[in-house]
């Protein structure tokens, strides 16, 4: 809602249209120039938004899975009006009770104690920032600052944090590849601990998410050649890394990015999942044919994914798809696998069943609430180990190195991995900020008095050199930014460049008096 | 193996005639044909099917082929176990080719392999689409082929990452496949992901390797405006034209099908290892739900026989194809490939805005007030129009893609002639 409203705005408030440039080019005078109009008081997004300051306060869990935060403004027996609340954004939407699972108010009212917590979390963001400068070359550290000698075994964290495709991105991946390349540890261990959502919209870990999720497959393939690819094929990796995900949360989009990893691990907690739902992808977009070839390649993908960490397709497939029914027993020490009806027999384990196709076996509000559900299969560290993809459970280093079969030393290299995730997620957080206040700026250009042809086309230049700006943001952090607030990036420089276009034209017709 | 039929009867009446080719000598004559009629023919079983065998005599310097069926036959005594059926000789055909191109090989020293992306590599990180008609361009492939003979390329590599495209490209793409080249190369599929047209147009190789993470499938023929798939005579055009596809990729044609339409697929494998395919849910391995679209990823390629293996880089695939030594060669078709794949994508990704510049460009020219001014606009109009002239050549297929009518550059032409005429 959001987007569409911005976006909207976006491109009737910047864009001058053709018509509208080309109706200013009928005036004798053509001063002043349509694109040199100052903006209005009503053309100004930060006047028209009398609720921009308003900080959260309650959030609505949709039957769907989906939450939307922000401040409930009314509520009747049949529906709620809800300013939602993303980042710096916020919207007004109207939603029907009948699909809101539940209403949390005053979720996010702030406490004294939580302000003194975030006073903490900076002081602690300073510190972490403070610790983790760079080693000096070719002198590695542990993490306690204690030089590694030669032979040590060395393990390369990775924290998988923050949302999939946002934080988590090709740039930050890229630059941490370069460090890991540097490091040329043994081991490259990824702790997945990923927000659940996307676009900003985060959901409850017993959501399922697959068609959009499905919308991130494509970055989640790119990340794998950046990771698994170059381990395999760049030779200044000398050392080919152990590759080991280990993983506490996997849900929605950051759920496809483990399986290319030979080895998984999981701690007491996790959860790996939340993909559920690609066969209503185009639901009554498309006739059914259509939409089975858009799920089967969708899936063939995924599968593929799979498959090259060395994992059983049937685990995607039944995370994904909701008339495939997987069910499993362990015979002699082995998995088997009974797919596509349910088991007549009890030792037989039902992973997946046909929920989502038969109301008979829909999950029930109460077990999906405790993550019980399984009309889509999400894994938790039981059974992830019970059916072979998980090789152990863990919830500290040493734990998992003790899995992992390490007995003797090792070292944690320190490196800028976390620092460095930190900063991608701050610049894009800026970023889009920036947008949004080169956007104000560009609105408020004026004509300077008296309004002649030097100020019209001083004017001119500033609002080019504005959309330039946004231009070169867009660029940099294109694969982040919200493409629900932003549209996709390749049309918005278009749309900027269209806009520099009528600009040069009008200032080609204009002339001094 | 046998059984009789009234067709099979009527044929064992006729009798083949002899050609020329038939009248070489030298044929080993050590089958021996048993029949009812208490004759016993000496020659070679030339070929075979259910009920009837074809039998090739040799009487004095004369050689003749002839037709029987199970009925008049009594005993087969064979020189060769191998059973003479048209899948086996087909077999024995490929072999004996394989063996030609290796004879024939164009130089000494190493085998000389070219590699072409059909759409760029995910490790391009999206930098640019993959469709097939509009970045994966037939044009493309086809003017390499020079290249690739005066480099003496032995092997072709068709490295395949698409999601697909247009329907017209893919009968284009395997006409080029199997006439320029099949004959000329060892053409070879390495499949990231094929989908759709991507998958059909490549479909007519008949050697195939998967990467770990390949996938191939999802073919089905929709019309992209209304997300309706093709129907009734629209859709036995192209169900007819895969399963010729098939043949000349030597695939089962059911795999193809359960790929286009709603058609379920399994498979049986035999105490010899070897793979049947089935147009059913009752095989040994359930492949594809009859309610459901087929794509088929690289493990289960590989355990039915669909690939010959599975490699993750190019020094694996060419050890899986069996080279002991190789050269990377013609990185020029290589590098042409590439240019078209990113030229394209660019020259499709700034249409929109040169026709948007164009139309402003004219729109202000019309209205502007003086001669001076509207020169220049018709100026910049031209430029475009040059620009959008050169970037559609490019590809023969953009100006559908973007709904330019034929005539669109000469009436625009005419209207720049005309803008400038006025006073």
């Amino acid at each position: 809602m959001i987007t569409m409203a911005l976006k909207s705005t976006w491109q009737s408030a910047m864009g001058l249209t053709a018509a509208a440039v080309l109706a200013m080019c009928g005036v004798a005078s053509f001063a002043p120039a349509l694109a040199m109009q100052p903006a209005t008081k009503a053309d100004k997004p930060a006047e028209k938004m009398d609720l921009s300051k308003v900080e959260k306060r309650d959030s609505i869990i949709f039957n769907n899975g989906n939450k939307v935060e922000g401040v409930i403004l009314e509520e009747n027996d049949a529906s709620v009006k809800f300013l939602v609340i993303v980042g710096t954004l916020r919207s007004e939407a109207t939603y029907s009770k009948a699909d809101i699972l539940d209403i949390k108010r005053n979720e996010f009212a702030p406490t004294a104690k939580d302000e003194k917590k975030d006073e903490k979390k900076e002081d602690k963001a300073a510190e972490v920032a403070a610790a983790v400068s760079p080693p000096e070359e070719g002198k590695l550290v542990d993490i306690n600052n204690k030089p590694i000698e030669p032979g040590t075994l060395k393990v390369y964290i990775a924290n998988f944090g923050g949302e999939f495709g946002r934080d988590l991105s090709r740039t930050p991946v890229k630059a941490m590849m370069d460090d890991i390349a540097r490091v040329q540890p043994d081991i490259l261990l990824v702790r997945f601990d990923q927000s659940f959502g996307i676009y900003g919209q985060e959901a409850p870990d017993f959501a399922q998410i697959g068609r959009q999720s499905y919308n991130l497959l494509e970055t989640a393939r790119e990340l794998d050649t950046l990771i698994a690819d170059r381990i395999a094929s760049d030779p200044t990796f000398k050392v080919k890394p152990r590759q080991i995900a280990w993983i506490k949360k996997a849900l929605g989009p950051a759920a496809f990015l483990p399986f290319v990893f030979p080895e998984i691990y999981f701690t007491s907690e996790g959860h790996h999942g939340g993909i559920g739902g690609l066969d209503q992808l185009f639901k009554g977009q498309a006739d059914d044919v259509v939409a089975e070839k858009q799920i089967s390649l969708r899936l063939g993908r995924s599968i593929g994914l799979a498959e090259k960490g060395g994992h059983d397709g049937r685990i995607m497939r039944a995370m994904s798809r909701g008339d495939y029914v997987l069910s499993y027993r362990i015979v002699g020490g082995q998995v088997e696998w009974l797919e596509n009806q349910l088991p007549n027999d009890p030792s037989w384990f039902v992973l997946k069943d046909d929920g989502p196709t038969n109301d008979e076996h829909k999950d029930t509000m109460q077990d999906l609430v405790r993550l019980k559900g399984n009309d889509y299969l999400t894994l938790d560290a039981k059974t992830a180990f019970d059916i072979g993809l998980s090789k152990g459970t863990a919830d500290t280093i040493d734990e998992l190195m003790s899995k992992l079969n390490i007995t003797r030393g090792y070292a944690i290299v320190k490196t800028k991995n976390e620092q460095l995730f930190k900063d991608w997620s701050k610049d894009v957080d800026k970023a889009e900020k920036d947008l949004e206040r080169l956007y104000r700026k560009y609105q408020a250009v004026e004509v300077k008095q008296p309004g002649q042809y030097e100020q019209r086309t001083a004017a001119r230049g500033q609002r080019k050199s504005i959309l330039r700006e946004m231009q070169g943001i867009i660029k940099i952090y294109a694969e982040s930014l919200n493409p629900r607030r932003f549209g996709a990036p390749d049309d918005f420089i278009t749309q900027l460049n269209l806009i520099i276009d009528q600009i040069d034209t009008a200032q080609r017709m204009d002339r001094r008096p | 193996m046998f059984r009789t039929s009234k067709i099979f009867k009527s044929l064992a009446m006729a009798i083949v005639v002899a050609g020329a080719a038939l009248l070489s000598a030298g044929v080993a004559h050590a089958d021996k044909l048993y029949l009812k009629d208490g004759r016993v023919l000496e020659g070679k079983v030339v070929r075979e099917g259910k009920g009837f065998l074809y039998f090739k005599v040799k009487v004095g310097t004369l050689e003749s082929e002839q037709i029987f069926v199970e009925s008049d036959i009594s005993k087969v005594e064979r020189d060769d176990p191998k059973l003479k059926t048209d899948e086996n000789i087909k077999k024995d055909e490929d072999a004996k080719k394989t063996d030609a191109k290796t004879d024939e090989k164009k130089h000494a020293g190493a085998t000389r392999v070219c590699i072409l992306n059909f759409g760029p590599p995910s490790d391009w990180q999206g930098s640019v689409e993959n469709m097939v008609g509009r970045e994966i361009s037939v044009a493309a492939f086809k003017n390499v082929v020079p290249l690739l003979e005066k480099a003496k390329v032995d092997v072709v590599i068709i490295r395949v990452n698409s999601g697909g495209g247009l329907s017209l490209e893919m009968p284009r793409f395997q006409d080029l496949f199997e006439q320029s080249y099949k004959p000329k190369f060892r053409t070879v599929a390495w499949i990231e992901s094929a989908i759709s047209a991507a998958a059909m147009s490549p479909w007519t190789i008949e050697e195939y390797y998967f990467l770990p993470q390949g996938n191939m499938g999802a073919c089905t023929e929709f019309n992209g405006g209304n997300m309706k798939a093709s129907k009734g005579m629209q859709l036995e055009q192209v169900l007819l034209r895969m399963e010729k596809a098939s043949a000349w990729g030597k695939k089962d044609p059911r795999i193809m099908r359960s790929m286009q339409i709603q058609e379920p697929l399994s498979v049986d494998v035999d105490e010899n290892g070897e793979v049947h395919w089935r147009q059913d849910e009752l095989g040994q391995f359930l492949l594809n739900r009859k309610n459901e679209v087929f794509t088929i990823n690289a493990n289960d390629a590989v355990k039915f026989k669909f690939a010959k293996g599975i490699a993750a880089n190019r020094d694996e695939l060419v050890k899986k194809m069996g080279l002991q030594e190789v050269e990377w060669v013609a990185q020029d078709a290589t590098d042409q490939i590439d240019k078209s794949l990113r030229d394209n994508d660019a020259a499709y990704k700034r249409f929109n805005e040169l026709l948007e510049k164009y139309q402003l460009a004219i729109g202000v020219a019309n209205q502007a007030p003086d001669k001076e001014r509207r020169g220049i606009q018709l100026g910049i109009a031209k430029r475009l129009l040059a620009e959008i002239k050169q970037k559609l050549a490019l590809n023969p297929n953009f100006p559908m893609f973007i709904g330019l009518p034929e005539d669109w550059f000469q009436e625009q032409e005419e209207l720049i002639k005309r803008l400038a005429q006025k006073p």
